[in-house]
């Protein structure tokens, strides 16, 4: 009986420190929740600009730039899949690995060869444990990305992608192209997208070739979106329709050098900034999704330490009223023994 | 003077924004001075390269920009850039460290010697200038 308090009191003092821990991560991811949103906010600015700079661009350069382009017959896709360094986030990783698990597999249908790039070392551990083989992969920034993350891995998949241009054209045995490198015909994103505290929703999106939509078109924030929803549809190709057709006649810009050597430089700078605004948004939803599962489990430890509380206090109380019952079972007995004698 | 709306737009954050009556940038063509009624222009900027913005009220603001483009109608100069530091927050000791630890034997070293080198600059024109 006396056991049984015991253990009981350890359960409730290990639940109670357990508690403390979860409680003080949902205190933290709380704070960074905020943080993370304010920088999206942040970035914005750029990518606006970004686009306009863009869209100006786009009506007067010759758009065949190799980022824009449709290859023919696209034989290999990268896949980036955005996780988190740490767990304790709930569903977080599962969700997206669950989406890049069906974009693999869209790819595959398609007979494109999927081609794994992984952030956060969460995506890591699971393909590494599934033996699958990663081309490239960035730990240590998940929860706060800076610019310097996002144009590293920005500049190797641009690469992976520019590589890819020349590939299966002649007949060298791997099909890697004159350059030597085996790269990729398109780029494909899987990241959380940060809809609001309670929604968080995994998305897939093609990253290149891109479409560049027009800031005029559309409504707001959408307009700033270049990529389609892979498989979906595709977006309004530059040239289809003329620049800023809500605001009058467009303005006739110099450049300074051409534009097509400007819209050279910008592109790889606006994958950079597309995948800079992913990696917060991922952080953002990261950090909201570790929120939740924590206050879940600081819930959880308060409601069995309720439990456990009752529980031993019923055993106490058991082994009180066990103990006078032995007592004036005993007190009886001697009784009965005295009048006997 | 006439007045126009600037911008200078960092990836992580909008450094500032404001009128001002003067703009000095280099693009990788050459220098060029802007004011208000400028022809509309699309530009890139140097590598890294310092930016020198006049405001119309305070003292003239100098920006070390690394990775810009520049963008210029008549009434309105957005500057982008994937870094930017105004030179009051640059800290010089900081900058001719990394300048001295730069090892330029490889890519990654001259740009890191690139982006000191700017910093250190705009340090010194903005001290200058005062």
């Amino acid at each position: 009986m006396a056991a049984q308090i015991r253990v009981l009191r350890r359960r409730i003092r290990s639940t109670q420190s357990i508690k403390k821990i979860t409680r003080a991560m949902e205190l933290i991811a709380t704070s960074r929740i905020a943080k993370a949103r304010a920088r999206v906010e942040e970035a914005k600015p750029y990518a606006e600009q970004m686009t306009a700079t863009l869209t100006e661009l786009a009506s007067n350069s010759a758009l065949d730039h190799p980022l824009l382009v449709e290859r023919e017959n696209p034989k290999r896709a990268a896949v980036l899949v955005v996780t988190s360094d740490r767990g304790q986030a709930g569903g977080y990783n599962a969700n997206v690995l669950k989406e890049a698990e069906q974009l693999q597999a869209l790819l595959r249908d398609q007979g494109k060869e999927p081609v794994l790039y992984v952030v956060g070392r969460k995506g890591v551990n699971y393909y590494r444990f599934r033996r699958r083989q990663i081309e490239a992969s960035w730990t240590g920034f998940s929860e706060q990305p800076n610019y310097e993350n996002a144009a590293e891995v920005a500049r190797t998949l641009v690469k992976a992608f520019m590589a890819g241009a020349d590939d299966d054209r002649d007949d060298s045995a791997d099909g890697a192209g004159e350059d030597g490198v085996r790269g990729v015909d398109e780029l494909h994103l899987v990241y959380t997208q940060f809809r609001n505290m309670v929604t968080q929703v995994p998305q897939a999106r093609r990253m290149a070739p891109m479409e560049v939509e027009y800031a005029g078109e559309g409504a707001g924030v959408d307009a700033t979106t270049s990529e389609t929803e892979t498989g979906g549809a595709t977006g309004v190709r530059p040239g289809e329709s003329g620049p800023g057709s809500d605001d009058g006649p467009a303005r006739l810009y110099a450049f300074e050098p051409s534009a097509d050597v400007l819209f050279d430089a910008l592109l790889p700078k606006y994958v950079g900034a597309r995948l800079f605004a992913a990696l917060l948004e991922s952080a953002a939803s990261e950090s909201a999704n570790r929120q939740r599962a924590m206050k879940a489990a600081t819930d959880n430890a308060n409601e069995l330490i309720r439990t456990l509380t009752l529980e031993a206090n019923q055993a106490r109380q058991a082994q009180i009223t066990q103990e006078i019952s032995e007592i004036v079972g005993g007190a009886d007995a001697l009784v009965s023994a005295g009048s006997e004698s | 003077m006439a007045e126009m709306t600037v911008e200078l737009v960092a990836v992580e954050r909008r450094l500032w924004s404001g009128e001002a009556s003067f703009v000095l940038a280099r693009t990788t063509e050459g220098e060029l001075g802007i004011m208000a009624g400028h022809e509309p222009t699309l530009a890139q900027l140097e590598e890294a390269g310092v930016v020198r913005i006049d405001p119309v009220d305070g003292a003239p603001l100098t920006v070390a920009v690394h990775g810009g483009f520049l963008s210029i109608s008549p009434e309105r100069v957005s500057i982008l850039a994937e870094f930017a530091e105004l030179a009051d927050e640059i800290d010089v000791s900081r900058a001719r460290a990394a300048l001295d630890r730069a090892d330029t034997s490889d890519e990654e070293g001259a740009a890191a010697r690139l982006r000191a080198e700017v910093r250190l600059r705009a340090a010194d024109s903005a001290s200058a200038g005062q």
